[in-house]
């Protein structure tokens, strides 16, 4: 089920009502069955897969805390095995057979290759099994007691806002929210539905008015230069944020709706002054995972400097494979690892140094940092994006091409709308860039103020305006024309 | 519950209006004056609604002009029941579109696309097919729809006032809307012009789609003032002009009308540079469906 549906804006309201009217005791089992409906309205079959995990780690988890030294591990793996390998099958599997094919075929061995499997990617697959990985590791690391009613920790698994896009929460932040009373609050309920309403917001004018901009480079990228590439990329950059940050709103307000508190996803990423900033800001919840799970357990950052690089690298490389099964994803993380080490090897050459006082021209070195760093993470984007390899280097290679005649060819009609606008609708670039600026102007004043709090301490007439607006503008101005999958739901 | 009460308000008028006839609950506004205003406001939608309820094998796709074509003039000549799926101002994007929509409706037998340089060309994306589409899939939004409240209220306005709003009705004399749309229309086209690659290959699809579903497939370009032409070359369009006449010969049998002879010499002939008079249309339908062929060629 698609949060920006028919279908969703019929499921919320009857859950939460559902919920509030249903005695405490049984609302993780009405929880539990919207969960899965939820689920099912996807792809009934898969649903197994999720029980699966559920079963698999429910156990695990029991049997580590109950168990001593080696068995403790044996069954750690034995969950991690399980977790991976349906990731593997479903996921990876067909990657990995078509990588072979391509291995072999170039380097002319004749081999038998690995027969393909028709199976569709089964949605929130690489979500739910971290969470519920991220379980078993806490578990054993001794940071969480391991859950006694199955239903409970299928309710950690499945929780419907977060279970197909994020965030990946830790049992130490939700597990004990399922067992607490949650009363209605008006105040809450409005805040979750605002940020719900700030949500779609993001996704259903910003993001899916940008999708067909960026779609016609990137689905056909022969034929454009560079402008047209530049102006694809900048909006791809902000239709994945405006995409996947509009879904984690939607689903921490639906969440808080009901009274839980779900894991902040984003902080205004692209305010980054450094790429390390940056992966604290982006997708926060599974950035800290790797940190955690992978990073951490390599060593991190107390090993030599030539292991901390590997680590910095190895753990970006995985998360890029994390995101998709193909190359693309792994160029991707691959550079987000190196620029990581560049930034981390450059930081080990300057040397500890003092803050600087703040000068008159501090704040354009600001700006310059956080242009540079958005420039940066646009060039990874454009692997991230790019639907092969070659089409990416196809991209990077020509990206300069055309730009030295740009100045010239600005006065002309059709140069502007098939290289800038890439042959849509100017109405539409144009509402997308006031959107745009909306959004950020939100963002900037968020650095000073909590714009929820601000809002609700105005009169009631000024409140409901803005609530008026907002609504009219998602109804009356959303995308629904373009409207696009989450692009996440792919991962 | 109070903070809701203008939206359920708006859907009561929306229900009320059904700008489209999509609800078909029963609507307060006529559909005359529907025709007036939501048929001028969005002519895809309402064509494309109308077809769903009563589908036929024969289309007739294009633009104004096509749609200047007489279907009940087609019935007489030929006896056959045509569905005009053309459209004022139509795209390649949204002929193509229609097309393919009709083929999912309906066994299709005969179609008939008219086309001009300037309907041929890249620099032409809007596409308001998508609206009924998109509508069609997820029927909740009708009622957040642009357009279709845009109708609603134009149409409601124009039943309660009874008040013909003339949407479309190009304003001004003759002589300053000859001149609009010579130079400030036409003339935007071929400034702008931009030799479809992509519509190209797309109307190839099509072309091998009724070939291979044995659908007979003719294309007719319209008559244009010899103003048009003259505004073309000036644009150094020429070559263009016969790329064009070359990619539809290939693709289906081509009835060209546009090119420097009496017809289009004659001013006459035309309301403005780019449409002919009624006489003057509903003789190139007889030389196209009955013959013999007198103002045109065959490509």
């Amino acid at each position: 089920m698609l949060f920006n549906s028919l279908h969703f804006l019929l499921f919320f309201p009857i859950v939460t009502t559902g919920y509030f009217l249903c005695p405490h005791r049984y609302r993780w089992l009405l929880l539990l069955l919207a969960s899965c409906y939820f689920y099912l309205v996807f792809r009934p079959i898969y649903i197994l897969i999720l029980f699966f995990t559920i079963l698999v780690d429910y156990f695990a988890g029991l049997l580590i805390e109950q168990s001593q030294g080696r068995r403790r591990r044996l069954y750690l793996i034995a969950s991690i095995c399980a977790n991976v390998g349906v990731l593997a099958i479903f996921k990876y599997y067909n990657f990995i057979a078509h990588s072979l094919e391509s291995l072999t075929s170039a380097l002319s061995l004749s081999l038998p290759t690995p027969p393909l499997l028709n199976i569709l990617l089964p949605i929130g697959l690489s979500f739910h099994t971290f969470q519920s990985l991220s379980y078993t590791i806490e578990v054993y690391r001794g940071r969480q007691r391991a859950e006694r009613f199955i239903g409970i920790f299928a309710l950690y698994v499945m929780f419907y806002p977060q279970l197909v896009a994020g965030p990946i929460e830790r049992p130490q932040n939700l597990l004990h929210q399922f067992r607490e009373k949650h009363f209605f609050d008006a105040v809450r309920v409005s805040a979750g539905l605002q940020l719900m309403l700030w949500g779609f917001f993001k996704k259903v004018v910003i993001a899916d008015r940008l999708a067909p901009f960026v779609n016609t480079v990137y689905d056909n990228p022969h034929g454009y230069t560079g402008v047209s590439f530049i102006v694809a990329t900048v909006c791809f950059a902000f239709q994945i944020y405006c995409d996947f940050s509009g879904y984690s709103d939607i689903a921490l307000g639906s969440a808080q709706v009901m009274g839980f508190s779900l894991m902040k996803n984003f902080d205004r990423p692209y305010f980054s002054k450094s790429i390390s900033e940056f992966w604290k800001r982006w997708h926060i919840s599974l950035s800290t995972w790797f940190r955690d799970y992978l990073y951490i357990s390599l060593g991190g950052s107390r090993v030599s400097v030539p292991r901390w690089c590997f680590n910095l690298f190895f753990t970006f490389l995985v998360s890029g494979l994390w995101h998709g099964a193909n190359w693309t994803f792994v160029l991707w993380g691959a550079l987000n690892g190196t620029y990581l080490v560049a930034e981390m090897l450059i930081r080990r050459g300057l040397g500890d140094k003092p803050t600087p006082a703040r000068r008159w021209w501090s704040p354009l070195i600001t700006a310059s940092k956080v242009a540079l760093t958005f420039m940066l993470v646009c060039f990874a984007w454009i692997f991230f994006r790019a639907n092969t390899v070659s089409d990416a280097f196809y991209i990077v290679s020509h990206l300069g091409t055309g730009l030295a005649a740009v100045p010239s060819q600005l006065n002309s009609l059709a140069f502007i709308k098939m290289n800038i606008l890439l042959g849509r609708d100017k109405f539409e670039f144009l509402f997308a860039l006031v959107a745009l600026s909306l959004m950020i102007g939100i963002h900037i004043l968020q650095i000073r103020f909590e714009v929820r709090n601000l809002i609700r301490k105005q009169p009631k007439w000024v409140r409901w305006t803005v609530y008026y607006a907002a609504l009219v503008i998602v109804l009356f101005f959303g995308a629904f024309n373009e409207s696009q999958q989450f692009i996440y739901f792919q991962f | 519950m109070i903070f809701s009460i203008p939206f359920l308000l708006y859907a009561i008028f929306i229900i009320a209006t059904d700008p489209f006839n999509f609800i078909r609950v029963g609507s307060v506004i006529p559909d005359d004056v529907k025709t007036r205003t939501s048929f001028a406001l969005n002519p895809c939608f309402w064509k494309m609604e109308s077809y769903v309820k009563n589908p036929l094998p024969n289309l007739l796709l294009g633009d104004s002009r096509m749609q200047a074509i007489s279907t009940t003039q087609l019935k007489n000549l030929t006896g056959d029941d045509y569905f005009n799926f053309a459209y004022g101002g139509a795209t390649m994007r949204e002929i193509l579109d229609t097309f393919w929509f009709a083929v999912k409706h309906e066994k299709i037998e005969k179609v008939y696309i008219g086309l001009n340089l300037t309907v041929y060309s890249d620099y032409n994306i809007t596409d308001r097919t998508k609206t009924y589409l998109t509508i069609s899939e997820n029927p909740a939004l009708y009622f957040v729809n642009r357009t279709v409240l845009q109708s609603a209220v134009y149409a409601t306005y124009s039943y309660v006032t009874a008040t013909d709003l003339k949407l479309g009705v190009p304003s001004g004399d003759a002589e300053t809307f000859w001149r609009h749309q010579l130079l400030d229309v036409d003339g935007g086209y071929f400034r702008n012009y931009v030799y479809p690659v992509r519509y190209r290959s797309e109307l190839q699809q099509v072309a091998e789609h009724c070939q291979r579903n044995g659908i007979t497939l003719t294309f007719i370009i319209f008559p244009t003032h010899s103003d048009v032409h003259g505004l073309m070359n000036q644009y150094n369009l020429a070559e263009y002009n016969l790329k064009f006449r070359e990619d539809l010969s290939q693709f289906g049998v081509a009835y060209d009308f546009d090119f420097p002879n009496d017809l289009t010499a004659n001013r006459q002939n035309f309301r403005d540079p780019d449409h002919t008079t009624g006489p003057v249309t509903e003789s190139v339908t007889v030389q196209v469906w009955k013959g013999p062929l007198r103002d045109g060629r065959i490509l």
